[in-house]
């Protein structure tokens, strides 16, 4: 990441501002790569119309599965030299579509609906992109880590 | 009366498979839907039941031509969980194997745009320089891909032999500012094949997300190399190449002149080596739980890496976001309007990369 400038702490401090001000919104922190919030509840239209404003880069969105039959949703932005990561989750597995306001998140919806069985509500084509037709949607959600060794 | 032709997934103008599905009135494009898909291998999945060492294995496979950096982000993001800091000599090595890399994924790609011009002869003059690119990587690496040069912490193999690198890239370079990039800037044929075709406009490029050379041919000036400078870039002064017209050309320019600063970087890289060890620590890296990003310039643009750790040595989450995932779909934009018969090089000169795209 790179260091702080006092150019690069303005536009690190203006994207905290508007990111608190979106509804759902929860505290951002500094790390490493870049700001991070994590906001269960956030309105991610207007996230997404927030960071169009802005003029921020969607580099993409990720999935990861939770408990439930839940998905964690990152969507992870690149504003000059400022990485911003925005994590919030489904509610009865699905979340709104950011694709009407920022099409750059249509393919990466596409794949989370393919491998983790999300509902995008209002995104223009919510077709398979990358899944295999004999699988069934979700078929990522088996989780990974220290537990999933076979 | 309109009519639908599909282009691939296998197809003679395809370098890897995916679909496109062209509409066409007469010999003029409407529209084009694209598929994709064809190359996946759930390669997150496995990862997800991987160990940390394997997946570097396993990361370098999602593509065979921009191999190097999977393993570099994905040991970016893992050095940035385990608060690991590189030594600069590896940082050093990490820049010119990573623009070793650019070199002979441009030259590949110019070689198939020739190809799709019908320019038989510089598809053989780029593939023949590009052979000269494979030998320094495998001098450097012992591979002419998948090279397995970067570890969590550094870099595996060493430079031993600086000065016959220097003098293979040298002379590449030479072959690039005497034939190739003068042929591609101002020969009339190329030029009549590609001016005005195929145009990204920079509202588009924006609009989906364009990333890469692909972006930068239509004014969009990021590249991951200065926006958030990785491995030894800040050190070496990069130059961004960057265009306005955002047609066929533009991009092509873009590409060639890459490859001369992809050239210089290499030769700077090597005279400013820095002495010293290759890698932070021997052994199993310890990764803490916790989630981190990486990114890094791929030489389709810019490749992105998410990394979820529980502690244990295997991540719960790889997410991999390549370059082309974002710059195929732009194909649909670039269309409106064009011929038919420009329908190959058009979604070539995106340099789609199937296997990176479907993982």
């Amino acid at each position: 990441m790179a260091e702080g400038s006092a150019h690069g702490e303005k536009i690190a401090a203006t994207c905290a501002a508007h990111l608190s001000r979106v509804p759902g919104a929860t505290r951002v922190e500094r790390r490493l790569d870049g700001l991070w919030m994590v906001a269960p509840g956030l309105d991610v239209l207007a996230m997404a119309e927030r960071m169009k404003r802005l003029e921020a880069r969607l580099s993409t969105v990720s999935g990861v599965a939770i408990e439930n039959g839940e998905t964690e949703i990152i969507y992870h932005y690149c504003l000059g030299r400022l990485g911003i990561n925005i994590k919030t989750q489904t509610h009865n597995r699905a979340i709104r579509s950011i694709t009407p306001i920022t099409r750059a998140a249509d393919w990466s919806e596409r794949e989370i609906s393919d491998l983790y069985g999300v509902h995008f509500a209002g995104h223009p084509n919510l077709a398979r992109l990358i899944r295999p037709p004999a699988l069934a949607p979700g078929f990522f959600r088996n989780p990974g880590g220290g537990g999933s060794r076979g | 009366m309109p009519y639908k032709i599909p282009v691939g997934p296998f197809h003679p103008a395809l370098e890897e498979p995916y679909k496109l599905s062209v509409s066409c009135k007469g010999g003029t494009i409407q529209g084009v839907t694209i598929e994709v898909g064809f190359s996946f291998r759930a390669i997150e999945l496995l990862a997800q039941r991987r160990n940390f060492i394997q997946d570097l294995t396993l990361v370098e496979r999602v593509c065979g031509i921009c191999s190097g950096v999977h393993t570099l982000t994905f040991c970016m993001a893992a050095e940035a969980l385990a608060g690991v800091c590189v030594p600069d000599r590896a940082r050093f090595i990490r820049v010119i194997v990573a623009e070793l890399e650019r070199l002979h994924s441009h030259l590949l790609w110019t070689g198939i745009a020739a190809e799709d011009m019908g320019f038989q002869t510089m598809f053989m003059e780029t593939f023949a320089l590009r052979e000269r690119v494979m030998d320094v990587l495998e001098l450097v690496s012992g591979s002419r891909v998948h090279y397995a040069m970067n570890c969590i912490g550094g870099v595996i193999g060493d430079i031993r032999d600086a000065d016959a690198i220097l003098s293979a890239v040298q002379e590449t370079r030479r072959t690039l500012e005497r034939d190739v990039v003068p042929v591609f800037t101002k020969n009339l044929t190329a030029r009549a094949r590609t001016s005005g075709v195929g145009v990204l406009t920079r509202e588009h490029a924006l609009a989906y997300g364009v990333v890469g050379p692909t972006g930068r041919a239509s004014g969009v000036e990021i590249d991951v190399r200065r926006d958030l400078p990785y491995a030894a870039y800040a050190e070496l002064g990069f130059q961004m190449v960057t265009a306005t017209d955002g047609d066929v050309r533009a991009r092509l320019v873009v590409r060639a002149m890459e490859m001369l600063e992809s050239a210089r970087l290499i030769e700077q890289a090597l005279q400013k080596l820095p002495d010293g060890p290759t890698r932070a620590e021997t052994g199993f890296p310890v990764i803490p739980p916790g989630e981190a990003t990486a990114r890094a310039e791929a030489p389709r643009g810019e490749l992105f890496y998410y990394l979820a750790s529980d502690g244990s040595d295997v991540p719960t989450r790889v997410k991999i976001r390549t370059p082309s995932f974002m710059n195929i779909p732009s194909i649909e934009a670039m269309c409106g309007g064009q011929q038919l018969a420009d329908m190959p090089l058009i979604q070539a000169s995106v340099d789609p990369c199937c296997s990176c795209t479907d993982r």
